[in-house]
C-alpha cells in the first residue's frame, strides 16, 4: 500500500519483453545484450524531450545540457562494458544432492584489472547474485539452483551482467558453460511397501530393529535417517544433526532390487530404493543393489552408498 | 557531524543534491512554494539529527494533492514555473520516503528534470557552470546510492572522469548537430527579469531605469571609427503623444521614412541587444539601413521588430552621423498635440517666447537659455515629489522643484516647444557608453539611458535638441580625466559606502564582460548560420538544396525501416560462429530425422540421455560425439586433432531406420 511512492511495472516483465526486441551481439562466443532499465527509459525520454524542446525553442543552453547528459550517458556505456569485461570465472560442479534440494554451484570470480562493482551472476535462469570484485582477489559466489528431477542437472549458461555505473543501462554477457550436478532420487519412505516386503531378504526390514545391537558411534545426519536414531544431545549442544550408528553383525546382507518393488512408476520405485539405501547405510547394514542387469554387490561404507545412489540417479 | 549513522550516510548526499538542484529555482517559483520547500528541507535535515516524527503514509497522501494545488494555484496556470514548483515540492516530499535505494534513484532522476528546466531561465556563464556542476554532483550521487560499495569521494572522481570523457562528444554534438532554425511551436521567451525602455515615459521612469548597471547592448564598430561622445546618441523609441503626464508612442503610421539630409560620415556597426521584452532596436542616430530579421524602420526612424526581443539579438546597422530626418506632413498635427488645459505657467511662458521670437530657432534658444540660467539641477535622484496625478507636473518642475533627470528636462522642453507652436517629439534611447579596453567594443548600460527632444525647424527638418546638455554638460562632454569613461558607480558597491570602484575591479569587470560577450557570441548565439560558416571553414558545404535533402531523408527512412523490420521478423535463431557448434547442429539435425528432437534448453548430456532412452542402438556413437563436443565447446579445447575427429564422427554418424533395427 504505497501511495506516494511510484509504482512501476514489474522489472522482470520489462526485461523479458525486451529480449524479444533487442538483439544481442555475439563476440567470440560471448553473447552480449544491452537494454535500458526503467530509469534508463525515463532518462532517454527526458533527453528526447530536451532535444525537441531545444530545437523548437532554439535554445542553445538546452542543446548544451542535452548533449552533455547524452554524452555522459554514452561514455557510461564504456564503463559498463569495462566493468563486466575480463572477469575470470572458475566454476565448480555442484556436490550431489537429492531431488527437491538445491544444488549449490560455487563460482570463483576474479578481476585482473580494476575493481568491479555490482556484478550480477546467474546460471541458467537462477536469480542474480550481486557481488563486488576487488583486483586480484578471488570472490566466491554460491548459486543455488533447485534440483527438481533425478539424474544430471546440467547448467549451460553463465550470465554476468551489470548496470554500473549509472544504473540506467543493463549489459549482460552470456557465455556457454558446462556444469553438472548429480541428482539422487528423493528418498521416499513408503510404509505400505515396507509392511509387505517383496523380496525374501526384506523380511528383516531394518527399520523395526532397534534393540540388541551395539552402538558404534555418531555419524553426520543424512536425509532418510530414522528420527529415533537422531542423537538429540549433540544437536542441543550445537554440534549439528547426528545419527547414532549401530553395528549389527548378526544380520545378513541385503540386496535391494528394482524388480522386487511393486508399482508401475519407475521414479517412485527408485525413490523408495534410495530410501532403503540410506536407511541401510545409516543402520550399518551391508546391502547391495540390483537394477536390471546392473548389480552392486553387498557392502558397507560411504563410498558404497555413493556408488549405489549414483547408480540410482543415472538409471 | 563526526559520527553519522547509517541513515544519514545514505540520505545526506540525496538531500544535498536535491537542495543544490532546486536552490537556483527558488527565485523563479512563487513565494509560498519557496517557503514550503525550505521548510520541508529544514525539517528533513533536523529529523536526520534529532528524533522528530516523520510524516507517515496518511500525512504524505494528504500532502501530495495539497502541494499540487499550492504549486498550480500560486503560479499562473501551466507555466514552466508551476511545473518546477510541482517538481520541487514533490522531491522535497519524496525526501521523507527514502526507504529503499529505488526511492533515492527516483529523487535523483527527478532532480535531473529540475536541473534541465534551468535552460529556460538564465544562460549566462555562471548559470551554465552551475548547471554543469549540479549535473556532475547529481550523477555522482546517482552512482553512490546504487553502488554503495563505492564511496562518495570515489563516485565524484568517477563522475569527473565520465564528464571529462563526455566533453569532446558534447562539443562535437553541439557544434555539428544539424541545427534546424524553425520553431516547431511558439517560442516561450527566455524567462528573466528584463529591464529597458517601456512604451511610455513619465517623469522619474528613466531615472529609475538608470539606477541599474545592467548591460543594455554591446556595439562593435566595423571600421575603426573614432566618434566623440556627444555623437553617441543611441536612438530607440520615438514618442509623439502626451497623455496627461505620460509620453506615449501615439498614432502610428506605416509610412516609409522620408529622405534625410545627407551629411556627415557613414558608420557601419554590429549591435548585440540584450533581451528587453519590447519591440524596438537601438541604433546610432540616425540609422539609414538595418539588417535584422523581421525588422523595419518606421517613419520616425525608429527600428521596430515584429516580435518582442526576448532572446539576445544581433543585428547590423548603418548610420549617418549628421543626417537629419524630414517631416511627414500628415504627422505635423501629432507633433503639436497637448493636453487640453494644464500647466498654465509653462504655457504662458511659451506664449511669451513665441510672441517675442521671429524664428523657431529663436524659441528653441530661449528655452535652452531658460534651463541654463535658472539654477536647474541634474540628478539621478529627483525625489518623489512629482505626483503622477497632478495636472501641473511641468509647472511644478519648471518653477518650483528644478531638480530632475534627463526625462524631466526633455519632457518639459518638448512641452514648452509644443506650447510655443514648435512641433516637437521625445526620443528615448541611450547616450554614450564605455569602450572595453580588452575587446574593442562598446558597452551600453541601462545607466546610460537618456531622453532628448527633436524639434521641427524651418525647412521641415527634425533637429535634435538635448536640454540636458545645457544643464549638465558633463553628462555629454566627459571631463578630461575620463572618469565617466570608466565604470564609476556600481550600485552594489555604493551599498558599502564605496563610490569609486578600485582599478583592479574595473579591469576585472571589463574582462568579465568580454568573457560574457564571447560566450554569448560563440555559444549562446550559435545558430544554423554559424554552423554553415564553421563547416565551410572545414571545407564542407551543408547547404543542400531541398531536392537532395528530401532524397537523403527518404533513403535514411527506408534504410532504417528495413533494418528495423529485419530485426523484428528475421531474427536469426542462433548465431553459428564456431565450427564445433555448426557440426553439433548438424548432428542434432540427423538425430531429429530419427525422431529424437532436442528441445532448446536441452544440453548435450541430457540430450544424450534422451538418445539412450529412445534409441539405445545409437547411444554408442552419440556418446562419443557428445564427449568430443563437450571437450571442444565447454573445455575450450582447441586441439585441431579433436576437432578433426569430431567432424569425422559427425559426418559418419548415420541413423538407421527403426525397422532395420528391429529386424536385427
Amino acid at each position: 500500500m504505497k501511495t506516494l511512492s511510484f509504482q512501476f511495472p514489474h522489472k522482470h516483465y520489462i526485461r523479458s519483453a525486451l529480449h524479444y526486441v533487442i538483439p544481442g551481439i555475439k563476440i567470440r562466443g560471448i553473447h552480449y545484450q544491452l537494454y535500458p532499465s526503467f530509469f534508463g527509459f525515463v532518462f532517454i525520454g527526458m533527453l528526447v524531450a530536451l532535444l525537441v524542446g531545444s530545437i523548437s525553442h532554439n535554445n542553445n543552453l538546452g542543446y548544451l545540457i542535452t548533449f552533455l547528459l547524452g554524452s555522459v550517458f554514452l561514455v557510461s556505456l564504456l564503463h559498463t562494458y569495462r566493468n563486466v569485461k575480463g572477469i575470470e570465472v572458475l566454476a565448480h560442479n555442484a556436490p550431489p544432492v537429492f531431488a527437491g534440494q538445491n544444488a549449490r554451484f560455487t563460482l570463483h570470480l576474479t578481476a585482473k584489472k580494476n575493481d568491479r562493482f555490482g556484478i550480477e551472476v546467474s546460471l541458467d535462469n537462477s536469480p542474480r547474485i550481486t557481488t563486488n570484485l576487488f583486483v586480484k582477489k578471488s570472490e566466491p559466489v554460491s548459486i543455488f539452483l533447485p534440483a527438481i528431477k533425478r539424474g544430471v542437472l546440467e547448467i549451460n549458461k553463465l550470465t554476468l551482467s551489470t548496470s554500473y555505473p549509472l544504473g540506467l543501462f543493463h549489459l549482460s554477457m552470456q557465455s556457454r558453460i558446462m556444469l553438472t550436478c548429480l541428482v539422487y532420487p528423493k528418498p521416499l519412505r513408503n510404509v505400505l511397501d515396507s509392511n509387505k516386503p517383496a523380496g525374501d531378504n526384506e523380511k528383516q526390514a531394518p527399520q523395526q530393529k532397534t534393540g540388541g545391537r551395539d552402538f558404534t558411534g555418531l555419524q553426520q545426519y543424512v536425509p532418510g535417517d530414522s528420527l529415533q536414531r537422531i542423537h538429540w544431545k549433540s544437536l542441543a549442544s550445537g554440534k549439528g544433526l547426528h545419527s547414532k550408528q549401530f553395528e549389527d553383525s548378526g544380520l545378513g546382507s541385503l540386496v535391494f532390487s528394482l524388480k522386487d518393488l511393486k508399482g508401475s512408476d519407475l521414479e517412485s520405485k527408485l525413490a523408495r530404493l534410495s530410501y532403503l539405501v540410506l536407511t541401510a547405510d545409516s543402520q550399518g547394514i551391508a546391502y547391495g543393489l540390483q537394477l536390471d542387469q546392473h548389480v552392486i554387490g553387498p557392502a558397507k561404507g560411504a563410498g558404497h552408498k555413493i556408488a549405489c545412489l549414483k547408480a540410482l540417479a543415472l538409471y | 557531524m563526526s559520527s553519522l549513522n547509517k541513515e544519514q550516510q545514505s540520505t545526506l548526499p540525496i538531500f544535498i543534491t536535491v537542495v543544490l538542484c532546486t536552490l537556483p529555482h527558488l527565485l523563479h517559483v512563487s513565494v509560498p512554494v519557496a517557503i514550503l520547500c525550505i521548510a520541508m528541507w529544514g525539517y528533513h535535515l533536523a529529523s536526520l539529527y534529532y528524533s522528530l516524527p516523520r510524516p507517515g503514509l496518511k500525512v504524505r497522501t494528504l500532502a501530495g494533492p495539497l502541494l499540487f494545488i499550492v504549486a498550480f494555484a500560486s503560479n499562473e496556470g501551466l507555466t514552466v514555473e508551476s511545473f518546477i514548483s510541482l517538481l520541487a515540492l514533490m522531491i522535497a516530499l519524496k525526501l521523507f520516503e527514502l526507504r529503499s535505494g529505488r526511492d533515492g534513484v527516483v529523487a535523483v532522476i527527478l532532480s535531473y528534470f529540475i536541473i534541465v528546466s534551468g535552460m529556460f531561465f538564465n544562460n549566462s556563464i555562471g548559470a551554465t557552470l552551475y548547471i554543469i556542476f549540479t549535473i556532475f554532483y547529481n550523477t555522482a550521487v546517482l552512482i553512490h546510492i546504487q553502488f554503495a560499495a563505492i564511496g562518495l569521494s570515489r563516485c565524484l572522481r568517477l563522475t569527473l572522469l565520465l564528464t571529462l570523457r563526455a566533453l569532446p562528444f558534447m562539443l562535437l554534438l553541439f557544434f555539428f548537430f544539424p541545427r534546424i532554425q524553425i520553431g516547431l511551436w511558439k517560442r516561450p521567451p527566455m524567462i528573466s527579469v528584463t529591464s529597458g525602455f517601456s512604451e511610455e515615459i513619465s517623469l522619474g521612469s528613466v531615472a529609475r531605469l538608470a539606477q541599474s548597471d545592467k548591460v543594455a547592448f554591446r556595439v562593435n564598430f566595423q571600421e575603426n571609427t573614432q566618434l566623440p561622445m556627444e555623437q553617441l546618441y543611441w536612438r530607440g523609441i520615438v514618442l509623439w503623444q502626451l497623455d496627461g503626464n505620460t509620453w506615449k508612442r501615439g498614432v502610428r503610421t506605416n509610412q516609409m521614412p522620408k529622405f534625410f539630409a545627407r551629411e556627415g560620415q557613414k558608420i557601419k556597426y554590429n549591435v548585440t541587444l540584450e533581451p528587453h521584452n519590447e519591440n524596438w532596436l537601438f541604433a546610432l542616430d540616425l540609422p539609414v539601413a538595418v539588417a535584422a530579421p523581421m525588422t523595419w524602420m518606421r517613419a520616425d526612424y525608429s527600428l521596430y521588430r515584429w516580435r518582442k526581443v526576448n532572446n539576445r539579438l544581433s543585428y547590423t546597422v548603418t548610420s549617418n552621423s549628421g543626417a537629419q530626418p524630414r517631416l511627414h506632413k500628415n504627422l505635423l498635427q501629432n507633433a503639436l498635440q497637448l493636453p487640453l488645459d494644464d500647466n498654465r505657467r509653462a504655457r504662458s511662458l511659451a506664449h511669451a517666447w513665441k510672441t517675442e521670437s521671429q524664428t523657431k530657432e529663436e524659441i528653441v534658444n530661449r528655452a535652452l537659455d531658460y534651463f541654463q540660467t535658472n539654477a536647474f539641477m541634474y540628478t539621478i535622484e529627483p525625489g518623489a515629489r512629482y505626483d503622477n496625478n497632478s495636472l501641473n507636473q511641468v509647472d511644478n518642475f519648471l518653477f518650483s522643484e528644478r531638480k530632475g533627470f534627463c526625462e524631466h528636462f526633455a519632457a518639459s522642453f518638448a512641452y514648452l516647444m509644443r506650447a510655443a507652436g514648435v512641433p516637437a517629439r521625445l526620443v528615448g534611447g541611450y547616450l554614450g557608453g564605455q569602450k572595453n579596453p580588452y575587446g574593442d567594443y562598446w558597452i551600453i548600460r541601462q545607466s546610460d539611458a537618456h531622453v532628448w527632444v527633436e524639434v521641427l525647424l524651418d525647412g521641415e527638418i527634425w533637429q535634435r535638441v538635448d536640454p540636458t546638455s545645457v544643464v549638465a554638460p558633463e553628462r555629454i562632454y566627459p571631463s578630461d580625466d575620463g572618469l565617466l569613461d570608466e565604470v564609476t558607480s556600481l550600485p552594489w558597491l555604493s551599498l558599502f559606502g564605496i563610490n569609486q570602484a578600485p582599478q583592479w575591479l574595473q579591469k576585472s569587470i571589463y574582462a568579465w564582460d568580454l568573457l560574457n560577450l564571447r560566450w554569448n557570441q560563440w555559444i549562446m548565439e550559435y545558430s544554423y548560420d554559424s554552423q554553415i560558416r564553421l563547416l565551410s571553414k572545414l571545407g564542407i558545404d551543408i547547404r543542400l538544396n531541398k531536392g537532395v535533402a528530401q532524397i537523403v531523408l527518404i533513403i535514411v527512412v527506408l534504410l532504417a525501416s528495413t533494418f528495423f523490420l529485419t530485426l523484428v521478423f528475421f531474427r536469426p535463431q542462433d548465431h553459428i560462429d564456431n565450427e564445433a557448434a555448426k557440426y553439433w547442429l548438424f548432428f542434432c539435425k540427423k538425430l531429429e530425422k530419427a525422431g529424437i528432437v532436442r528441445t532448446n534448453f536441452q544440453g548435450p548430456l541430457s540430450y544424450l540421455a534422451t538418445v539412450e532412452q529412445q534409441r539405445p542402438d545409437l547411444y554408442k556413437n552419440a556418446k562419443r560425439i557428445v564427449a568430443l563436443y563437450i571437450d571442444l565447446r565447454y573445455r575450450n579445447n582447441e586441439d585441431p586433432a579433436i576437432m578433426h575427429s569430431f567432424r569425422n564422427a559427425v559426418k559418419k554418424f548415420t541413423v538407421k531406420r527403426q525397422q532395420e533395427v528391429r529386424s536385427e
